[in-house]
């Protein structure tokens, strides 16, 4: 007799309080994005490699992962930075096509961002992560009809026009620089 | 208890459309990571806060009601997302200790769930 695969039920474990970093090597440009769960964000310039980096800008954040209460598997979220929500930079941008299509069946569409890959590229959250994810928040909800949709923020069209509400601890004043 | 009512009893207005859904539970906090992890669905998140985060934050735990407090203002931009996410922002001139206060002595309390910390 096989026995019945788990249906999940995510729930947040493991969560972590720390800090974004963000570091560029004068050099070259690389510009590397980690998670520190020091009291405060480290910003000594130090050497690795061919690489020198300095500090950047941080902002306060939560890590967490998810666990099943029912088999006890854990997904790790290590690699995610943060949730996002598109403000529509271009009309041309597919996530922002996705969300606005999407927000009229009540279906709310937010990104998740990564930290860089060791080479310089856009992370992004793999199929076990995504499911996770979108089950845990979707299991929450008590507005009736209503979605939630996590894509991987790679839907974007470039992140250096992306213009999203990044939810994160900095940005929150005025005087502030968001991330 | 439904916002309607809650309306009726403490001192907090609201400042776009009220969506009346029912409260369950409150969470005070000033840090949009805490509603991600420790927000609950039907939450009354009391704060002072007022950037377009919180309107996206509560969106994604479905919050109910959000009320700014000590009396700050909040942007036409943000009154709007929350129109658009069917999210009540109300205003009071309490502070968050005052104003969650009241709703303790109402029967309000904090969420049941916290994540594993």
């Amino acid at each position: 007799m096989t026995e019945e695969p788990c249906t999940h039920s995510w729930k947040i474990a493991d969560t972590r309080d720390g800090f974004i970093v963000a570091e560029k090597c004068f050099h070259c440009g690389h510009i590397r994005e980690y998670f520190a769960s020091e009291r405060t964000p480290p910003k000594e310039e130090y050497r690795e490699g061919a690489h020198y980096y300095n500090f950047m800008t941080s902002a306060q954040t939560v890590h967490f992962n998810m666990r099943c209460e029912g088999c006890g598997k854990v997904v790790s979220l290590r690699n995610l930075m943060a949730i996002m929500q598109c403000e529509h930079c271009t009309g041309h941008c597919p996530l922002h096509l996705i969300s606005r299509t999407a927000q009229e069946q009540r279906l709310w569409v937010y990104g998740a961002l990564c930290y860089a890959t060791p080479d310089g590229g856009e992370g992004a959250l793999d199929l076990e992560q995504l499911l996770a994810l979108n089950a845990f928040f979707n299991s929450r909800l008590r507005s009736p009809g209503k979605k939630i949709l996590i894509l991987p923020s790679t839907f974007r069209a470039s992140p250096a026009t992306c213009k999203a509400i990044v939810l994160t601890d900095v940005g929150m004043l005025p005087e502030e620089d968001d991330l | 208890m439904l916002i309607s009512k809650l309306t009726q009893k403490v001192n907090m207005t609201p400042l776009n459309a009220v969506y009346d859904k029912e409260i369950v539970g409150g969470l005070v906090t000033d840090m949009v990571s805490d509603v991600m992890t420790s927000g609950q669905a039907g939450n009354i998140w009391v704060t002072v806060q007022t950037n377009k985060k919180v309107i996206a934050a509560a969106n994604l735990v479905d919050i109910a009601a959000v009320v700014i407090t000590q009396g700050k203002t909040v942007g036409n931009d943000v009154l709007q997302a929350a129109d658009g996410a069917q999210i009540t922002v109300f205003s009071t001139t309490l502070t968050s200790w005052d104003f969650v206060g009241e709703l303790y002595a109402l029967g309000i309390r904090i969420s049941p769930y916290n994540p594993i910390r």
